[in-house]
């Protein structure tokens, strides 16, 4: 099994630096050379995680981040699906 | 401890195309010509990352065509590189964007609509481009969960997504959904 990624900004100009500077972020982050894979960003944070927190947002970005990425791990990380049948 | 978790799954480079205007490494407007940061007094984030389709190149076509390996239909245009999945695989889409009901932008030609993103992970499912798996997770797209796919946005649908870094009371007047199609 192998895993594919990919990362695209639905944007451009200079007022929009985030969503390409955010897919850069997620390239290094999931690139081998750091070992980590790839990074979903706050984006999972909302709904994912808890129904009780899709209205709200998280309390800064690096919380959804980690949030995020952990339970985007605990699905990479689950081949048969057992988990979330 | 979410690091080493994540080392056993990283994913190589050749599984992974970046698409991406560019516009921004060597703006006139950034005080750091060739660096950009994520966060405050960040690191370099832009140095290696892959230009498989650049400028114009991201539209909707191409982003469709790359999505369901259609090499032909990219043949000459950027890297051509696309996501050639099978079934034993897993497919890792991150869109960051403005969006609305039913709709991703792009930086050139129409939106992304719904109905073709949808109609397009349908057909890899049908098509065995993907390992197909059901999930049962909190979001509004049930319909998907057959097809071995979830979705994730920073927002329901009908709430307007603000950010700014390190902020609880998001000023930035940014009202855009990272990666969020409606498709009920």
């Amino acid at each position: 099994m192998r895993h594919w990624a990919l990362l695209i900004a639905g944007s451009h100009t200079w007022a929009n630096y985030r969503h390409q500077a955010d897919v850069y972020h997620a390239y290094q982050v999931g690139a081998p050379h750091t070992s980590i894979v790839a990074a979903p960003s706050y984006t999972l944070c909302g709904e994912l995680v808890s129904s009780s927190t899709a209205e709200s947002p998280p309390a800064e970005r690096d919380e959804g981040w980690v949030l995020g990425v952990l339970r985007m791990v605990d699905v990479a990380s689950d081949p048969a699906g057992q988990r979330h049948p | 401890m979410w690091r080493q978790i994540l080392r056993a799954n990283g994913i190589p480079d050749e599984t992974i195309v970046v698409m991406h205007y560019d516009d921004i490494a060597h703006n006139g407007a950034n005080p750091h010509p060739g660096i950009i940061i994520n966060s405050p007094n960040g690191s370099d984030v832009y140095a290696g990352v892959p230009k498989d389709y650049t400028g114009e190149q991201v539209n909707v076509t191409t982003f469709l065509a790359v999505l369901r390996g259609d090499a032909a239909a990219v043949a000459g245009v950027g890297s051509g590189r696309v996501i050639e999945a099978t079934r034993h695989d897993k497919v890792f889409v991150y869109y960051a964007d403005h969006g609305g009901p039913g709709v991703l932008g792009m930086p050139t030609g129409p939106f992304l609509y719904a109905s073709q993103l949808v109609g397009t992970l349908v057909n890899m499912s049908a098509a065995h481009q993907f390992k197909a798996r059901p999930l049962r997770l909190a979001t509004r797209v049930a319909c998907l969960g057959d097809l071995g796919l979830f979705r994730v946005s920073s927002r329901s649908p009908s709430v307007r997504a603000l950010w700014a870094h390190g902020l609880r009371a998001n000023r930035a007047g940014d009202g855009g959904l990272h990666g969020s199609v409606r498709v009920r």
